[in-house]
Order: C-alpha cells, then sequence, then structure tokens
C-alpha cells in the first residue's frame, strides 16, 4: 500500500508536492530578487564611497578587491566584518535597514579606504 | 600606518590573550602544567597559516559564504569545547584536581584545542594583514613594529588579568574564573551568529537596542568588554538568543558534571563539603 501511494501520488500528496514546488520556486524568487550592489576596491579607496539604499530591504553586496593586497570591509553600524583577499571578491548581505547613515571603512588601510551608506 | 597595525594586532591579540589567562588561570589551580599551551599555539598558527594562505577559495565556497561558515563553525567548536572543560571541572572543591582518574589530562587536552581553534581564528586575519605588506619595503618595517606593539599590548593586558585572577580571594576565584568561561562561550556563540547573519543564513532583523551612545564598540573600553564579555553596541535578536543559549550550555554542563561527580564519586576528596 505504502508503495502504491509513493508510485502514484494521492491527491493530497499531490497538494503536498505542489506546495513544495512552489515554496522552493518562491525561495528561488525571493533569493534572487535580492538587489546586488557592486563596490570596488582600488588603490586602498572604495569606489563608490557613497552608496544610496533604500531603507527595509535586504542588500547583497558584492566587493571587488582590485589590489593586489588584502583589505578588510568593516562597520560598526552595520555589525559587518569581512577579509577580501587580494585580486578577489566577496559577498556581504545588510539590511533591511532603517534609515540613516552607516559608515563602512577598509579596517587594513583605514586611512583612505572609508565610505557609507545612506538608507533613504 | 603604525597606529593602525597597533590598533589592528591589539585587537586580534586581546581576545586570544584574555582566554588563554582564564584558561591558564583554571590550570594553574589544577596544576596541569603548560605544555597544553604551546601545543595549541603551534597547532592554531600551523592552521592559521593554511587557512590564509587558502582563503580566497574558502571565501568562493558554498556561494561566498565560505568565510562566514568557516568562522561560525569554529566560534560554535569553541564554545562546545568550552561546555566540556567546565563539565569536567564542575563539582571539584576550589579546583583540587590532581590528575584524578585522567580527568585533569583531558581538561588539559580541551584547553590545547580551544586554543587552537581560537589562534585560528585570530591569526589568519593577522596573517592575512601582514602578508599584504610583504615586498613593500617602504611599509614592511613600521608595519612590523606597530605589529609587535600591538601584540605586546594584548599580551601585557593578558598577562595582566592572569595575575588579577590568581590574587582574588579564594572563594571568590573559582566562581570569577567560571563566570568568565562561561560568558566566554555566549560570546563565540554570538559571533558565529552575526557571522552566519552576513552570510544570509540567518535573517536579519533590526537591533535590540543601541547602546552605542552610552559606550561605543569601537572606544577602547568597548573594545576590552568586546573581548573580554562579548559587548555588542547593536546586537539583535539572533545574537542575544545564541548568547543566552552559550551560556544555558556551559550552565548545563557544569551541573551536570557536578552532579555526575557526587553521583559517582560521593566520598573522593572532590566533594563539596
Amino acid at each position: 500500500m505504502n508503495y502504491l501511494s509513493l508510485r502514484c501520488p494521492t491527491p493530497n500528496n499531490r497538494k503536498a508536492m505542489a506546495a513544495l514546488l512552489l515554496g522552493s520556486l518562491l525561495a528561488c524568487v525571493t533569493a534572487s530578487a535580492t538587489p546586488m550592489v557592486e563596490i570596488t576596491i582600488k588603490d586602498h579607496l572604495f569606489y563608490p564611497a557613497e552608496l544610496i539604499l533604500p531603507a527595509g530591504s535586504k542588500i547583497k553586496l558584492l566587493i571587488h578587491n582590485t589590489d593586489p593586497t588584502p583589505e578588510e570591509f568593516e562597520s560598526y553600524e552595520l555589525n559587518r566584518e569581512k577579509v577580501i583577499v587580494g585580486n578577489s571578491s566577496a559577498v556581504i548581505f545588510i539590511g533591511p535597514l532603517k534609515p540613516g547613515t552607516y559608515p563602512f571603512f577598509g579596517e587594513f588601510y583605514p586611512k583612505t579606504a572609508q565610505g557609507k551608506i545612506l538608507v533613504k | 600606518m603604525l597606529l593602525n597595525s597597533v590598533i589592528l594586532i591589539l585587537q586580534e591579540a586581546l581576545e586570544a590573550a584574555l582566554l588563554i589567562a582564564v584558561l591558564l588561570a583554571i590550570n594553574n589551580q589544577l596544576q596541569c602544567g603548560r605544555r597544553w599551551l604551546w601545543y595549541g599555539l603551534s597547532m592554531g598558527t600551523a592552521i592559521a597559516f593554511i587557512s590564509a594562505s587558502n582563503m580566497a577559495s574558502i571565501s568562493k565556497s558554498f556561494d561566498y559564504a565560505g568565510q562566514e561558515l568557516l568562522n561560525a563553525l569554529l566560534q560554535s567548536m569553541i564554545c562546545i569545547f568550552i561546555a566540556m572543560a567546565v563539565w569536567i571541572i564542575a563539582g571539584l572543591k576550589q579546583f583540587q584536581l590532581t590528575n584524578w582518574q585522567g580527568y585533569s589530562q583531558r581538561f588539559a587536552q580541551l584547553c590545547s584545542v580551544i586554543i587552537m581553534l581560537t589562534v585560528i581564528r585570530e591569526g589568519q586575519e593577522i596573517i592575512l594583514y601582514l602578508s599584504g605588506f610583504l615586498g613593500r619595503s617602504e611599509h614592511i618595517q613600521t608595519v612590523l613594529i606597530g605589529s609587535s606593539i600591538g601584540f605586546g599590548i594584548g599580551a601585557s593586558i593578558g598577562i595582566l588579568l592572569f595575575y588579577v585572577l590568581l590574587s582574588l580571594p579564594t572563594g571568590l576565584k573559582k566562581p570569577t574564573l567560571l563566570v568568565l568561561l562561561t560568558l566566554f562561550a555566549g560570546t563565540m556563540l554570538s559571533q558565529s551568529a552575526v557571522q552566519l547573519t552576513q552570510a544570509d543564513w540567518i535573517k536579519q532583523t533590526a537591533p535590540l537596542w543601541d547602546s552605542s551612545g552610552l559606550l561605543a564598540e569601537e572606544s577602547m573600553l568597548g573594545e576590552l568588554l568586546y573581548a573580554l564579555i562579548g559587548y555588542e553596541a547593536r546586537p539583535t535578536a539572533a545574537q542575544v538568543i545564541a548568547y543566552a543559549t552559550g551560556i544555558g550550555l556551559v550552565c548545563l554542563a557544569a551541573f551536570s558534571g557536578a552532579q555526575y561527580k557526587k553521583l559517582t564519586h560521593p566520598i573522593s576528596h572532590l566533594e563539596q563539603q
């Protein structure tokens, strides 16, 4: 009986499978819908050094370190910290954030590597 | 450049130095020797070198969440190993443990692993930082001097804590050491929650409070409290829950460790009263 029910989905099973499929589709859609913003590190500077982002939404930051040296993206306000090896890229998720200013800096070269995110 | 390397290395070294101070103070009471410390430090440094030199591929793995997952794993393991170490020493009167049934040895081994994991975590960042200056003669000297000063200050604060802990009155010593170790376990689990949030494995929520006006995390006291008890000015619910879970885990280990000793060795010299 069990064997049969596995092979021929009962209406209940079919509903569950449809829900599962819908769920995973939704998950894919929401995952890919996370807006992505790119930041480049060059000569120990952030480009752009100022970003304007919408309040209340999750953002995927894709940071490209084009310098040969490692850098560490850090922000006390965002509670984020991540080492980005030279000539490589890293992803950091931030938000949803309230409106305000969120400074960030490169911990390895903080004199030059400074930036901020303005959330509006 | 000089001041920056002092601060950066100090931040990284401080946490390890404080944990080592607490573990050394406990081991001093237990008379476990200090060989475990050298094992932990050398193994940790060696693995930190390996992971730092592979950081590019570690970061790329798991859809760019590799670095966070590695850190979260190391931090959660530190929390679990602290709980195991506390299980061993729980219920001992004033930490008297003269290699009783191999417990002392096992405790020292656990301390070794805890130090190793801590050094991997902090060490890989120091190695990556310093590697950026290799072959750049104009900065390397300044950076090395700054790093040595930072490392020296971190180690000095650790040594200071060690002697302060040793000089505590007998009745206060054990609870203080256990409380510090427990808070450290909470800190580790809370930090792993931050890592998982950064990698989007845990949903980001608004901070529960913001005490940065009272005590900024980047201030000197803020940094010291961050290293010692895991102070965060803007913690999220996930962090607070993880912190409480880490503390709960160690308390549970302490309780069950003490019960175990009471049940299995009711009249031994390890008895509480």
